[in-house]
């Protein structure tokens, strides 16, 4: 019982001491790091949208006038003028997600055939907070990078019903590996052929996604 | 056995998360829509006239009639007891049915019936137009005659927007006698998206 109550005045040493060395005057520094991260974005530019040809024009001559335009030269972009008001283009510009940025343009050839041409036009924007760099462009389900990038410009047929026929030309205008710091822009033109091997009275449906990507990673092809 | 398996475990997973951060890449994607549709080719033809010619009134053992079948695409045409000095005159009307113009390159004819009689037949093929929709209430139409078919400048092929037509004329004539009297006739058209 006696050593019970040596013990406890001895613990109670212990603490009082721990107690002063707890007492010792301290001072802490901190470091507080607020990470806040960038925004990776671009879009469409509203306005910068012009096409050839297209729907409601009257028919005659000149870009203001409707009458349609042919692909004399292919295999070469370029094209003359023709007599008649047959097909028309309608390109629209769509904010698919309704997060105030254009993200998809919907063009739409009305009533062609072979040989129909025409020209599409637009600037991309970089309205994000970081330089971004244009990637790649999937046509079709192809992917295409600044190292592949002489197919579009040479032309890339595609066969957009799988029946083994290829029914469009698509140039692509060349601006891979294009930087774009925030606020600038770059203009972006596809020509569009319809093909002799095209069907009559049929739709075709192509996809083509835009794909910038934080200028840090740009690679001019795949990711590795 | 054991160790194997783990180890391929643990070099799955870092596989992956190679891969998760290569593909974790900030990007944005723009996507362009495009949508082609082709227009329609087609042309038909829409109704036909047979008048027959001559200054006397034909026997009355003489017919002719005619009718437009495979959906607009061919004319055929019978012609019972045709006699020495027969005049007779095929119109009809070709109208492009389609959204897109075409030229009417051919107007293909084929006559069936006894050789003796094919030797002393004669046609020709001629090719009137464009005309517009009112073609059908025209007086042109409801008076065309063999006077008026005989001094025609004819085209042997035209240009036809989406719904105008043209007039194709097929005069014949028979020059002579022959023991066979019954002729029938084909009349096609080719046509392309040409202009």
């Amino acid at each position: 019982m006696r050593k019970t109550i040596a013990i406890i005045p001895i613990f109670l040493l212990l603490l009082a001491s721990a107690g002063i060395a707890y007492a010792m005057w301290s001072e802490t520094l901190k470091i507080n790091v607020t990470a806040k991260t960038g925004e990776l974005d671009w879009e469409f530019v509203e306005g910068t949208l012009t096409y050839m040809d297209a729907c409601g024009l009257q028919p005659g001559y000149g870009n203001y006038g409707g009458n349609d335009w042919n692909a004399s030269s292919l295999p070469q972009p370029g094209s003359t003028q023709l007599d008649k008001d047959v097909g028309c283009t309608e390109a629209e510009l769509i904010d698919s997600d309704g997060d105030g940025d254009y993200d998809t343009l919907n063009i739409t050839l009305h009533n062609v055939y072979p040989w129909y041409y025409t020209h599409i036009a637009f600037k991309v924007h970089n309205n994000g907070d970081i330089p971004i760099k244009i990637w790649r462009v999937i046509i079709d389900g192809q992917e295409f990078y600044e190292l592949n990038e002489q197919v579009l410009q040479q032309g890339l047929e595609i066969d957009a019903d799988d029946d083994g026929l290829n029914d469009t030309l698509i140039w692509w205008g060349d601006n891979f590996g294009v930087q774009l710091h925030p606020c600038q822009s770059a203009d972006i033109s596809l020509d569009i052929t319809v093909l002799q091997t095209a069907n009559e009275s049929t739709t075709y449906h192509i996809t083509i996604s835009l794909e910038a990507i934080q200028w840090n990673e740009y690679n001019k092809g795949p990711i590795p | 056995m054991i160790l194997k398996v783990l180890a391929s475990v643990v070099l799955m997973v870092l596989l992956l998360s190679m891969f998760t951060s290569a593909y974790a890449m900030w990007n944005d994607r723009l996507k362009a829509n495009i949508k082609v549709s082709t227009g329609d080719l087609d042309a038909r033809f829409k109704c036909f006239k047979i008048i027959t010619c001559g200054c006397k009134k034909p026997p009355s053992t003489y017919h002719a009639s005619g009718k437009i079948v495979n959906n607009g695409k061919k004319f055929i045409g019978e012609f019972e007891n045709v006699y020495p000095n027969w005049r007779a005159v095929v119109a009809l009307i070709v109208e492009n049915t389609g959204t897109l113009p075409e030229t009417l390159i051919k107007v293909n004819v084929k006559v069936s019936g006894d050789n003796d009689l094919l030797r002393i037949f004669e046609y020709k093929v001629c090719v009137l137009g464009p005309f517009g929709r009112k073609i059908f209430d025209s007086p042109y139409w409801t008076r065309l005659n063999h006077d008026i078919v005989n001094n025609v400048i004819c085209k042997r092929r035209l240009v036809l927007d989406p719904r105008e037509k043209a007039l194709v004329i097929i005069p014949m004539e028979i020059h002579g006698f022959s023991n066979s009297t019954d002729l029938k006739m084909e009349v096609t058209f080719d046509f392309a998206a040409s202009w």
